[in-house]
């Protein structure tokens, strides 16, 4: 592989790792770590049909409002630029709500920015593939 | 956390025939501080008015099965008891032409949602 390989094998990796983190404390509820990895100025374009900050977004977390019993993110492209990166790929989930509401399978792109040498999520755009009537 | 905002003294309907957003909308409403109730389309949101007390606001979607934003908002103008309910439409297309108080287009924006409802709420209460 050549030097420039590496190098960008070695931007992926560190980018696709920051996705897993990201993904993970969704999953999982992790406020803590979501106010950690997500910036402040935050948007989000979701399957609702809505845009939405940091605020609203951890104030639905925090009241059980957006609570997921699977939530897998498979980055297939990520990009570079300096400060910024790009990540886009797909995602399935499955949100606790009564009664079910089945599998979501989405695209998605998120940009991170680095930001006082930390990557933060800045921008993340969801978008509905398909669904199943019933959870998997 | 962002302050919550006071409880509106009436709840918001909230018309919109997709399930997914509209659970959406309410959860966000209600963390806010403002109640919500849902209808799937606009006979639903016709029976509710008809049988409840009146909102401080209608969110209205207009593509819909049964009855439509636009069937929705001329019955509900032919209706003295329910004309002067303010209307926020939210609809998919730019130019649509309709009759109401606010039109927002999809995907909606939070953060000027809530401040519109909010001078509703606030209008409401100062009354």
């Amino acid at each position: 592989m050549s030097d420039t390989g590496n190098v960008a094998a070695g931007i992926e990796a560190e980018i696709e790792a920051l996705e897993q983190r990201e993904a993970s404390a969704e999953l999982r509820g992790d406020i803590a770590e979501l106010e950690r990895l997500w910036s402040e100025d935050l948007l989000a374009n979701s399957t609702s049909k809505i845009i939405a900050g940091k605020e609203t977004l951890l104030n639905l977390i925090r009241a059980g409002r957006l609570r997921l019993l699977r939530f897998e993110r498979r980055t297939v492209r990520c990009v570079k630029q300096e400060d910024l990166a790009i990540a886009t790929g797909n995602e399935t989930s499955e949100i606790a709500i009564d009664p079910p509401v089945g599998t979501f399978f989405c695209s998605y792109m998120n940009i991170w920015k680095r930001q006082n040498g930390q990557w933060k999520l800045l921008g993340r755009h969801v978008g509905l593939i398909s669904r199943s009537d019933q959870p998997s | 956390m962002a302050p919550v905002r006071p409880a509106a003294s009436s709840p918001i309907l909230v018309v919109e025939d997709d399930a997914d957003a509209r659970a959406a909308l309410i959860d966000i409403l209600e963390i806010s501080g403002f109640p919500a109730v849902p209808a799937g389309n606009g006979r639903e949101a016709l029976d509710y008015l008809r049988r409840s007390s009146t909102p401080s606001c209608i969110i209205l979607d207009l593509m819909m099965p049964e009855m439509n934003g636009w069937e929705f908002r001329a019955a509900q103008k032919n209706d003295p008891t329910i004309a002067s309910v303010p209307v926020i439409v939210v609809s998919a297309f730019g130019g649509a032409t309709i009759d109401a108080d606010e039109i927002l287009v999809k995907p909606i924006d939070v953060d000027q949602l809530l401040k519109i409802v909010g001078n509703y709420a606030a209008s409401e209460r100062s009354e």
